[in-house]
């Protein structure tokens, strides 16, 4: 059986959506963080066992 | 562009801000043994994993209308000012943050417990249009005004719908707010000169997504995740997504059905575009459950697809698997 292949941007979301941590604009309480997240891959030609 | 001589020596000669950094490391060294500070920082401990304010009596003295919290606030000042006098250059060991009207400086932070001091700047305050919406994260936040007065509201959110309450606040030394912040915000409107209190911050254990309504009707204008970890695993998922990576099929599967709303349903869009036979029974696994909040999207998700793409209830038929439309 040929399964489809479905787009994502036909996939709607949820009718409220969820900004990543820190993205609202109040001053919310706590330290206010402003997120950078960085992601590095690196496990495909380093094994992740060889960092440790 | 002016750099001042005594940084412009450093890009030559870093020496000087070594032996600064070390002045103020030892000092930090020294303040952690300073009797006022262990008995907090022991307690901050204790309420970061979770115990009652009760359970932590040096806490429950620092927030006591009998001034250990200015004490402290003043010693911690005066401890590494005698430093900053000496090294101008070197930097105080406590993270900070700084948003034009508001400075924090976090005294400590411990599993999810944090203490800051926190500086109102009544000029920079003033230049600032008013605040149009408050911001609600689940937690629980207790206040002291250590110095300064000022004027804001708390303002509560007493109903899932309609406008937000509001109550006018005086600010004055000595005074303590304890804020319930999944419900209730404080807003800081103005400020004379300064104003400086000291904040013990704990968020809920699971915290769900952080809102903010507007002030004026109470309408939901923003909300975003309540922890890091979520975004994280959002933003993993999206890029495990676009590398079209087919082995991560099965934990996008998986994580359809665990955590908050929001990572659920992006894992679950992943999971159909990578891999739409496994994608459409977890879907379908999500709309059979009437207990589940997602079961409604799912439904809808679940008919639009089925219409698109007749085959994929050809493949239920052909898994035997029920799945009412």
């Amino acid at each position: 059986m040929k399964l489809p292949q479905i787009d994502l941007s036909q996939l709607p979301d949820l009718d409220t959506l969820t900004g990543l941590f820190g993205s609202g604009n109040a001053g919310l309480p706590g330290t206010d963080d402003r997120i950078v997240i960085m992601m590095t891959y690196l496990y495909e030609t380093f094994p992740v066992s060889g960092l440790i | 562009m002016r750099i001042d001589p005594a940084l412009w020596a450093m890009r030559t000669n870093d020496e000087a801000q070594r032996q600064a950094q070390h002045a103020m490391v030892e000092a930090a060294a020294a303040w952690r043994q300073q009797s006022c500070w262990r008995d907090v920082a022991a307690g901050i401990r204790v309420f970061g994993e979770g115990a009652g304010l009760a359970q932590c009596p040096a806490l429950v003295t620092l927030f006591a209308p009998d001034g250990a919290g200015q004490k402290l606030a003043r010693a911690f000042v005066e401890h590494f000012l005698t430093v900053l006098a000496r090294e101008p250059l070197a930097q105080v060991p406590s993270r900070y943050a700084a948003n034009g009207s508001v400075m924090t400086l976090m005294l400590a932070a411990s599993g999810r417990a944090t203490l800051s001091l926190v500086l109102f700047d009544g000029a920079r305050l003033a230049e600032r249009p008013a605040p149009q919406s408050a911001g609600f994260a689940e937690g629980e936040r207790r206040e002291l005004v250590i110095a300064g007065c000022g004027e804001g509201r708390l303002v509560e959110r007493v109903h899932s719908h309609g406008p937000l309450l509001s109550r006018l606040l005086h600010f004055r030394p000595g005074q303590i707010l304890d804020i319930d912040t999944a419900r209730q915000a404080l807003l800081v409107e103005r400020v004379d000169g300064a104003m400086v209190t000291l904040r013990l911050m704990r968020t809920a254990q699971e915290p769900g997504p952080s809102r903010e309504y507007a002030l004026s009707d109470g309408r939901l204008v923003h909300q975003s995740a309540g922890t890091i970890g979520e975004s994280a695993q959002e933003l993993m998922l999206a890029l495990l997504g676009r590398m079209k990576r087919a082995d991560a099929v099965p934990l996008m599967a998986r994580m359809s059905g665990e955590g908050g709303e929001s990572l659920r349903w992006q894992a679950l869009r992943e999971c159909l575009a990578l891999d739409s036979g496994a994608g459409f029974r977890a879907l379908c696994a999500i709309a059979a459950d009437p207990g589940d909040v997602l079961a409604a999207p799912a439904g809808a998700l679940r008919a639009q697809l089925l219409e698109a793409y007749p085959v994929l209830a050809g493949m239920l038929e052909a898994e035997d698997m029920r799945c009412p439309a």
